[in-house]
């Protein structure tokens, strides 16, 4: 098929507005069934960057817009990163994206939703963040960051006090040499866009999908 | 001035919808008492006597038309057996979620509130607060809607799934949390408090989409408010509010706490004459604001919120962040008597 309506591209991108719909309406069927369809004109690796990520970097969109609920894009999220999960099984298929090294964290505190809907996201668009869990602080960070040799740390902070004390973190990094890049995000850095720079991140996502341009633009930079 | 109103009549006349002396301002202040009185927040919050002092310090220092006996959002986690987490520079917070497993929800049960040391610290303040505004300023109670509590009980990601996937048991945990957020708000209200901040962020369109909320929390909102033998407002904590705003008109409240996220002006035109609006301050950006950016961003909300009374200026969280600094609070006091002077006039006191 080659052109118009009918190129893999064009089938790939309508397929993911139904998958988007569909996981939206907590619909698993109807997300797996379009799934099952796309494996007839696409690879796995073509379905995670053709459906999957462009739909869940569009709900994160609408998140960001007000259109869309945080349950809707976690329940969301969870589908999709289901549905890959089994069809990976089913293939025998390792993550399409094994580089970069992604973790994900949350600092100094207990609230768990960013971390996870993040960590769904990348697994769900092919990556394998390594999960940090909560309550991390600066030191624990630090010693994990060099042990796994990570290019990207995704953190997640819900208390204006935590955001800040990130800052202590960043310029710990720095004085290591480190070349992690730390990206942040929370409601702190949605109510105020200044924050992320003041804290001395790289990056601030407004969302979880917001992570996956986050990740390309470093790809970009780091050639 | 002459004629002055207390902050009690200011407050009652706005939520008449009617235009008082000037419009009444909130400054939901926990954290920064313990400033004013050179103690930690630790020592603050927990030994008896120093948050009613802090809140009088408060109040006076800025003209607050309020006394606020917020402890933290934890302390209600607390009395069900929860860890909370205290820090030198910012609030507690609740610690690790004590409902593991969804099979706990079948056996647990409320606390009881006469028997709960750190509820009945928080009804003593109350006490403390009541004797000391005499009526004439409104002593504002907390509760945590049942609809909201679990996010702390038992996690976002672990109530999500319950809610989506287990309505059963989610009826069952709606039904224990409200026997407890009803005895808990009618205990502050006997010990003083004059209205109930119910605090609802799950309920927000932020949280959950307006129709989901139409299934589950509206329900569990009306039939507590209306338990609730005292006026309330229903908070969103930052999360709008907007697309469910008939629903929130209709839900028993007298004040509806919006979030800065969204445009004050369409809020006032969305609950005009059904509810008074609290906010929308953006807490987070706050600490930063120069003396002319607090001046205005107080005449901003003012203009937008302000004309025929309904309307309490405050921030959007409930909660100003301990990082605010005095200064913007004082800027703040000051903007709201230099603009927020009744008949409204925006063209003026360029002094």
């Amino acid at each position: 098929m080659t052109g118009g309506s009918n190129s893999v591209p064009d089938l790939l991108s309508g397929l993911s507005l139904r998958f988007e719909s569909a996981i939206i309406r907590s619909d698993r069927v109807l997300a797996s069934d379009i799934l099952d369809s796309a494996a007839n004109i696409s690879s796995l690796s073509g379905i995670l960057d053709g459906i999957i990520a462009p739909a869940l970097q569009r709900i994160g969109t609408r998140w960001e817009a007000g259109e869309l609920a945080l349950a809707q894009v976690f329940m969301a999220g969870k589908i999709a990163e289901t549905l890959i999960g089994e069809k990976m099984t089913a293939e025998g298929f390792s993550p399409v994206h094994p580089t970069p090294r992604i973790a994900v964290a949350v600092y100094e505190d207990f609230h768990s939703l960013g971390k996870q809907m993040i960590i769904t996201v990348l697994r769900a668009a092919g990556y394998d963040p390594i999960d940090y869990g909560i309550n991390l602080n600066g030191a624990d960070l630090v010693r994990l960051i060099e042990k796994d040799e990570v290019d990207i740390l995704f953190l997640s902070a819900l208390m204006l006090r935590a955001a800040l004390s990130i800052k202590d973190f960043t310029r710990l990094i720095a004085e290591r040499g480190l070349k992690t890049r730390i990206i942040v995000g929370g409601a702190p850095f949605i109510f105020d866009p200044g924050l992320a720079d003041e804290v001395g991140a790289w990056a601030m996502a407004k969302d979880a999908a917001g992570t996956i341009p986050i990740i390309e633009r470093y790809l970009k930079e780091d050639i | 001035m002459t004629g002055e109103m207390t902050s009690m009549e200011r407050v009652l006349t706005t939520l008449a919808h009617k235009e008082p002396d000037r419009v009444p301002l909130f400054l939901l202040l926990t954290l920064h008492g313990a400033k004013e009185l050179n103690i930690s927040i630790r020592d603050y919050l927990k030994k008896p006597g120093y948050l009613a002092k802090g809140q009088q310090v408060l109040q006076k220092k800025y003209h607050n038309d309020c006394y606020y006996t917020f402890h933290y959002a934890a302390v209600e986690t607390e009395a069900w057996g929860g860890e909370v987490m205290f820090f030198d520079n910012g609030p507690p917070n609740a610690g690790k979620p004590f409902i593991t497993a969804s099979d706990q929800i079948d056996l647990l049960e409320a606390p009881d509130v006469d028997r709960s040391p750190c509820l009945q610290k928080v009804l003593r303040e109350t006490r403390t607060l009541h004797e000391a505004s005499s009526d004439t300023i409104p002593v504002i109670g907390v509760a945590i809607s049942p609809f909201s509590l679990p996010i702390m009980q038992m996690g976002y990601e672990g109530y999500l799934t319950l809610l989506y996937e287990e309505p059963d048991l989610f009826r069952t945990l709606m039904s224990v949390n409200q026997k407890f957020c009803v005895e808990w708000a009618n205990a502050q209200l006997d010990a003083g408090a004059h209205a109930i901040c119910y605090f609802d962020p799950m309920a927000s369109p932020t949280s959950i989409s307006p129709e989901l909320f139409r299934e589950t929390g509206f329900p569990v909102m009306k039939d507590t408010i209306s338990r609730i033998k005292g006026p309330t407002t229903v908070h969103m904590a930052s999360g709008r509010c907007l697309p469910i705003a008939d629903d929130l008109s209709r839900s028993g409240a007298g004040i509806v706490g919006v979030s800065a996220l969204e445009d004050l002006r369409q809020l006032k035109n969305a609950f005009s004459g059904s509810l008074t609006i609290l906010g929308s301050l953006n807490g987070i950006t706050m600490r930063k604001w120069t003396a002319g950016e607090a001046e205005l961003h107080v005449r901003e909300a003012i203009e937008a919120a302000g004309a025929g009374g309904g309307f309490i200026l405050s921030d959007n969280h409930g909660e100003i962040p301990f990082q605010v600094p005095e200064t913007v609070l004082l800027s703040i006091s000051d903007a709201v008597r230099k603009w927020g002077v009744y008949p409204l006039d925006h063209s003026k006191r360029t002094d």
